[in-house]
């Protein structure tokens, strides 16, 4: 910082010597001859660019041209969603953007009373949303996956629901702008529970026929192309896959060399198939015996639950059926 | 062989060489027939007759017995598709269908020592012998008939060769006479390698690729 | 088909296999053909010029090549040392008698693209006279490659039957004599 003074000062400084040295010789008139002292002086804050970094993000809200009212309306317009407004800005209001307000109204030197905030913030909405949220999502993943098990359900909706997804999807649908904070870059929790809140909010204001739909739509559309083991960390597949196959009633797997290259270089390329009663389940292919039987019995495991790569694609339709007497109305009213 | 060496020692051997399909049917029912298959290429007796079946026949007459080699005709075979051509491949539709891998036709035109037999016995039209002449010559130079090499003359025994042999097909011209093309030439006019014969650039192809002969 | 994982799947996808060519009784232009196909990795749906994605091939029995034609007398091998009088030309025999690999290797060079990779595909082309292989080499095989030329078979393969089964195409006189 002081280095950055330094020049500055210097800048300054020089910049000083030269107009000086301009002013006196002739009365100052506007020249339209080369800016020599615009190198100097990019150069100058170019170091103290470098130096300091990029500037801090500024708010938009702290940009001119912001009208909160009409950007919350133009948040729910956008989403095609029926949110009512109050309960829309409550559900932006976060505890620590009420408290941070107070302190700085009483640091200004308001009274107890004067410097109380009428806002309600978005506890309630929040823990509404995240157990609803909760609720669909698992709800969604049995009907979709009915033989995933309990462990392995309840590890995609904690992907899901994990602040990295809900932060990709809330920053995309512009929230951080809108969500009323203490500090600017918008800490992922309280983004996270931001976007809990905004989902109680719909789904107290269009009901959980509309919530689930806005779901569906934004946050399972994260869960295409990805893989079963990338949300659901197994340590031994093999065990895993043992102890299914004895629930279900099925021989267990016997792993076996089915495809070999380059054995003896250092790219070895081994397929061991899992063999359940003279029957191909599944065959994988790994760099070292024990990873291709450990690729294999994942496979088997995918295969088993459901999971594929080839299965069929979540249904994304609009629901007509269900809505049937509000769909015109709907139509006409988006 | 062992046929042949019981006839032998018995020392009554008679040839028929005419046979009568009468009294063959009524020889045929009490004799022990030994098939003596006809080896076409390997001839124990110099002499290959044709591919005929010869039957050991045993007559008891009060104390002599008579051991008889019948030779019986060449069971009828299939009757050519065309019978009133007068060249075999005519008869049977072979034009441009034959190349030099086809050694069990081959082998019904040449000789034991690998020559062709004469046109006037074959019956082969001039074109179709020119043509199986230069088909058993290729045939001889890719080593497919092995066993149909000239007789050595007693006592000689014949060079080493280079161990294995060179591998060749469509071998055109015989191996002293052609010499390395040590100039190839330009490149719009150089000069080739001629494979296969031109005689056979009529046969029959199933591929679309034409057939190439200067490589 | 496969729901493999991504690592899983990488490794499958790059992996080097190895083909074995049996060279016996073939053309060693038709082997080259084969050879340079899967040292580029051209038989590859992820082929690219510029990803060195090539295979290992094992061409064995390259003694036994064959040529059609007279190729053996005929064909000559040129090559120039760069001294002054050092330009040397070896036929096709000469050629196999010095080195009995050198007909096929010589091939697959001039069907590789003439660019910086050639020496490295030609590294993953290995070479044998004959069909014993050495044991690290065998034990890297994935896959025979169907031989491009069908063998003829000689006079003396044939067994009795399919020799009568032949229909006579012409009957032989009685009186001649037969040699």
């Amino acid at each position: 910082m002081a280095a950055c003074r330094l020049l500055v000062s210097q800048g300054v400084l020089a910049l000083g010597v030269h107009y000086q040295r301009v002013c006196r010789s002739v009365v100052f008139t506007q020249t339209r001859e080369k800016k020599r002292w615009m190198k100097a002086y990019t150069l100058i804050m170019n170091r103290i660019r470098r130096i300091e970094g990029p500037p801090p993000p500024k708010p938009r809200s702290q940009q001119p041209n912001w009208d909160y009212h009409a950007e919350v309306e133009a948040f729910s317009i956008r989403l095609k969603e029926r949110f009512s407004t109050e309960l829309l800005k409550t559900a932006f209001v976060n505890p620590c953007y009420v408290r941070s307000e107070e302190e700085r109204r009483r640091g200004l030197g308001l009274d107890a009373g004067a410097a109380a905030l009428n806002l309600r913030d978005n506890t309630e909405l929040r823990e509404h949303g995240e157990q609803f949220t909760l609720g669909f999502l698992m709800d969604w993943c049995r009907s979709n996956f009915p033989s995933l098990p309990q462990e392995a359900a309840a590890a995609i909706v904690g992907h899901l629901m994990g602040s990295e997804i809900m932060c990709h999807v809330a920053r995309n649908l512009a929230m951080e702008e809108l969500a009323l904070t203490a500090e600017f870059p918008v800490p992922d929790d309280v983004l996270q529970g931001t976007f809990f809140a905004v989902i109680g909010a719909l789904e107290q204001s269009s009901g959980t026929e509309g919530a689930g739909l806005f779901l569906r739509d934004f946050l399972l559309t994260q869960l295409i192309g990805k893989d079963l083991f990338d949300m659901w960390k197994v340590v031994n597949p093999m065990g895993v896959l043992v102890e299914e196959l004895r629930r279900r009633g099925v021989a267990l797997p016997e792993p076996r060399l089915i495809q070999a290259s380059g054995a003896s270089t250092v790219l070895p390329l081994y397929f061991v198939g899992l063999y359940s009663d003279q029957k191909l389940l599944a065959q994988g292919p790994g760099e070292t015996l024990s990873s291709a039987e450990e690729e294999a019995a994942r496979v088997a495991l995918r295969k088993l639950f459901g999971y594929v790569e080839n299965r069929k694609p979540f249904d994304f339709s609009p629901a007509q059926e269900q809505r049937q007497p509000a769909a015109s109305q709907a139509l006409y009213s988006r | 062989m062992k046929v042949v060496s019981n006839m032998a020692a018995l020392g009554i051997i008679k040839y028929v060489r005419t046979t009568f399909c009468a009294v063959q049917c009524a020889l045929t029912r009490n004799t022990l027939p030994v098939r003596l298959s006809s080896l076409p290429q390997l001839s124990f007796f110099g002499c290959t007759p044709n591919r005929g079946i010869r039957q050991v026949v045993e007559k008891q007459e009060g104390k002599t017995t008579v051991i008889e080699g019948v030779t019986v005709p060449t069971p009828e075979s299939p009757q050519p598709p065309n019978p009133t051509a007068k060249c075999p491949i005519y008869q049977w539709n072979l034009q441009n269908k034959y190349t030099y891998t086809d050694v069990l036709l081959l082998s019904q035109f040449i000789r034991s020592d690998g020559g062709m037999l004469p046109r006037r016995i074959t019956g082969l039209c001039a074109q179709e012998h020119n043509k199986i002449a230069i088909c058993v010559q290729m045939a001889h130079r890719a080593g497919l008939l092995p066993n149909h090499r000239p007789r050595l003359p007693e006592g000689h025994t014949p060079k080493p060769k280079p161990n294995p042999p060179l591998n060749r097909y469509l071998t055109r011209y015989s191996l002293k006479s052609v010499k390395p093309i040590y100039r190839k030439g330009l490149k719009w006019c150089k000069v080739r390698m001629p494979v296969g014969h031109p005689a056979l650039k009529n046969n029959v192809r199933y591929s679309l690729k034409p057939i190439y002969t200067k490589h | 088909m496969s729901s493999f994982s991504r690592s899983a799947q990488q490794w499958a996808t790059f992996g080097r296999s190895w083909y074995l060519i049996d060279a016996r009784m073939q053309p060693p232009g038709k082997i080259a053909v084969m050879c340079s196909v899967r040292l580029q990795g051209k038989h590859k749906p992820i082929y690219h010029a510029l990803s060195d994605i090539g295979d290992h091939v094992v061409v064995m029995n390259t003694r036994h090549i064959v040529f059609s034609g007279n190729k053996w007398e005929q064909k000559v091998y040129s090559s120039h040392s760069g001294y002054p009088g050092g330009f040397k030309q070896l036929t096709a025999v000469q050629m196999h008698q010095k080195d009995p690999t050198a007909i096929v290797k010589l091939a697959v060079y001039g069907m590789l693209p003439k660019n910086l990779h050639r020496r490295t595909m030609m590294q993953r082309l290995h070479l044998f006279t004959d069909d014993v292989l050495p044991d690290d080499v065998l034990r890297n095989l994935t896959e025979q490659l169907p031989q491009p030329r069908v063998i003829p078979r000689k006079l003396s393969e044939y067994t009795q039957e399919e020799c009568d089964a032949f229909p006579r195409l012409w009957t032989t006189p009685e009186d001649y004599r037969m040699e």
